[in-house]
């Protein structure tokens, strides 16, 4: 996002950066209070490190308190208990959030002011020089297509060119840390594409990302590590394959199963399903035993197809 | 530095939003136009006339003050986090008293061009009739003004603790009570029988303003020079007012959860 992108990615990985993580969590807990007195547990217990560089998903079905985690980390709400941290200061201090650019789920900016006009108050916010302004609020315009709406005011912008506003204010001053909420929300498929490609730019340059979104394939594809939170907890922390991991599945498909292969099979223990053809799925080690069973029972077999478990999948069974 | 740069960008953002309030504009044009009307008095003599010009006008413009001062006060930041443009300001590295204080200042200054505009207008009319710039009512107006940023400091406290419906409704009380708080309350205590009641009327006392000290009315209506050591220490009183308030806002905004 600077003028000297490589040389700024260089000055991302230095030493002090690198020996904290860009996010700890240490047994944040959140706990509201209802009405009458009753108390409900938004997020217990979070124990979350997000090391320095690179994409990290978080996920989460409605309610599981992605949104409490989100506002603890950005200081809008005070844990409970527990120590939150971004690069290895308190999220409690005002301070910590100089090098954090953050993208909230909707883009709340004044619909009066223009795109350039928001990205001036950010600017002034964020400490940007004066005379550095100008070229920093140009290259996030750029970045993020704004350049021929920039003067025009966000009530008449479309959603995704609001969105994309919200994108460029969270770019300026190239922050280390972005926390993105649903940043793909409102654009179309050409503006999605664009902001997976602007996410891995910055990744590039070394900067964390810290993506919280519903779109499981944009994570799969983006992330280099993945958190599901469920009713408050962590439910899995690791790389998407880790969390994918253990549900890898062999599909044998057979043309019909003879009485033979049936109870061969019913002696493995494997379920099957039958419709215009068998498919048996089973585990990768129980492939070779159910192959035998089939060519005892002289089944005509049709085709072995390893299948992955998909991070929707693991998502499902992880978290709903 | 930087602090200040924040508080300004967050002022000017408050200050542009407070423009386009239709309840200011029209609070703004009924007040010129009753200005305006005391001109229309022309069967007293010209003396009388400047009295009763100045005596409505000036009863007109501390009504539009006490009007700006709910109005700019009340909403000020609960709106922000109602439509959640509080939110990318507050993930920057700002504080949150620094935001309240940002805030207060947007609204102070479009109370202070709302008040420059009345004065145009008022001082423009008295012009006419004295032949002469009135340096006093002017000094009278700012204030007026300073009244408006104690009652608006008031109401963006209490706007922090309840509804901005509600927290507009103390503020006209305040601005109301504290008109009348040396010559209703002081006697009230007086002959106040029950030791509660009088406790309860001393405190009222003591965390009132006493805004009655702003206005200068009845010596501008009546040519009577006000000393400028008192103006100085009327003047030092309402900021020391203010700061305190906007630092209790300050603390209060910091600890709530948003």
């Amino acid at each position: 996002m600077s003028g000297n992108t490589e040389s700024h990615g260089d000055q991302l990985m230095t030493e002090t950066h690198l020996a904290y993580p860009a996010i700890r969590c240490r047994g944040a807990t959140r706990v509201y209070r209802l009405p009458g007195g009753e108390k409900r547990v938004a997020v217990a217990d979070l124990d979350l490190e997000v090391p320095a560089g690179g994409v990290f998903g978080f996920l989460g079905a409605n309610g599981a308190g992605k949104t409490t985690t989100i506002k603890m980390l950005l200081g809008f709400l005070k844990p409970t208990s527990g120590r939150l941290e971004i690069f290895g200061e308190p999220c409690s201090e005002p301070e910590t959030r100089r090098h954090v650019g953050y993208l909230p789920e909707q883009p709340y900016f004044h619909p009066f002011l223009s795109p350039r006009e928001v990205l001036r108050v950010h600017a002034d916010l964020m400490g940007i020089p004066r005379r550095e302004q100008s070229a920093a609020i140009d290259e996030a315009l750029e970045l993020t297509g704004l350049q021929k709406n920039r003067n025009l005011a966000l009530g008449r912008l479309s959603k995704g060119n609001q969105q994309r506003v919200g994108i460029a204010q969270a770019l300026l001053g190239s922050p280390r840390l972005l926390i993105l909420d649903e940043p793909t929300s409102g654009l179309d498929p050409v503006a999605r594409h664009e902001m997976r490609g602007i996410i891995a730019r910055l990744r590039e340059e070394g900067r964390t990302i810290f993506l919280s979104s519903h779109v499981l394939s944009e994570i799969d594809t983006l992330c280099d590590r993945v958190a599901i939170l469920k009713q408050g907890r962590l439910a899995a922390c690791g790389t998407p394959e880790e969390i994918k991991q253990g549900r890898n599945t062999v599909r044998v498909s057979a043309a019909f199963l003879t009485p033979i292969a049936e109870r061969e099979l019913q002696g493995l223990g494997v379920q099957w399903d039958t419709g215009h053809e068998v498919t048996i799925e089973c585990s990768p080690d129980q492939v070779y035993p159910v192959l035998r069973a089939l060519e005892k029972g002289s089944v005509p077999l049709r085709c072995v197809t390893p299948s992955s478990e998909t991070l929707e999948g693991a998502f499902l069974r992880l978290a709903a | 530095m930087h602090r200040l740069r924040q508080i300004l960008a967050i002022a000017r953002v408050a200050y542009l939003e407070n423009l386009r309030k239709q309840v200011l504009q029209v609070t703004l044009i009924l007040t010129i136009a009753a200005i305006g009307s005391t001109t229309l008095l022309s069967f007293f003599d010209v003396g009388v006339q400047i009295k009763i010009l100045k005596d409505l006008s000036l009863a007109a413009i501390l009504f539009c003050g006490g009007v700006l001062a709910v109005v700019l006060s009340a909403g000020n930041i609960p709106g922000e986090i109602l439509t959640h443009t509080v939110y990318p300001v507050l993930a920057r590295a700002v504080r949150r008293s620094d935001y309240v204080l940002g805030r207060y200042l947007g609204a102070m200054a479009t109370a202070a061009l709302c008040m420059a505009l009345l004065a145009v207008v008022f001082l423009g009319i008295l012009a006419v009739y004295e032949k002469t710039f009135d340096g006093a009512v002017a000094l009278g107006m700012l204030f007026i003004l300073i009244e408006v940023a104690v009652v608006a400091a008031i109401g963006t406290l209490f706007s922090l603790f309840v509804s901005p419906l509600v927290a507009g409704t103390l503020t006209i009380g305040v601005f109301i009570l504290g008109q009348i708080k040396i010559s209703f309350l002081h006697g009230a205590i007086e002959r106040s029988a029950s030791p509660a009641g009088s406790l309860l009327l001393k405190g009222l006392y003591a965390a009132l303003p006493n805004l009655d000290c702003f206005s200068f009315k009845d010596a501008l209506v009546h040519n009577i020079a006000v000393p400028p050591s008192y103006m100085g220490i009327v003047a030092l009183y309402g900021l020391v007012y203010c700061a305190f308030v906007l630092s209790v806002s300050g603390i209060a905004f910091a600890r709530k959860d948003l």
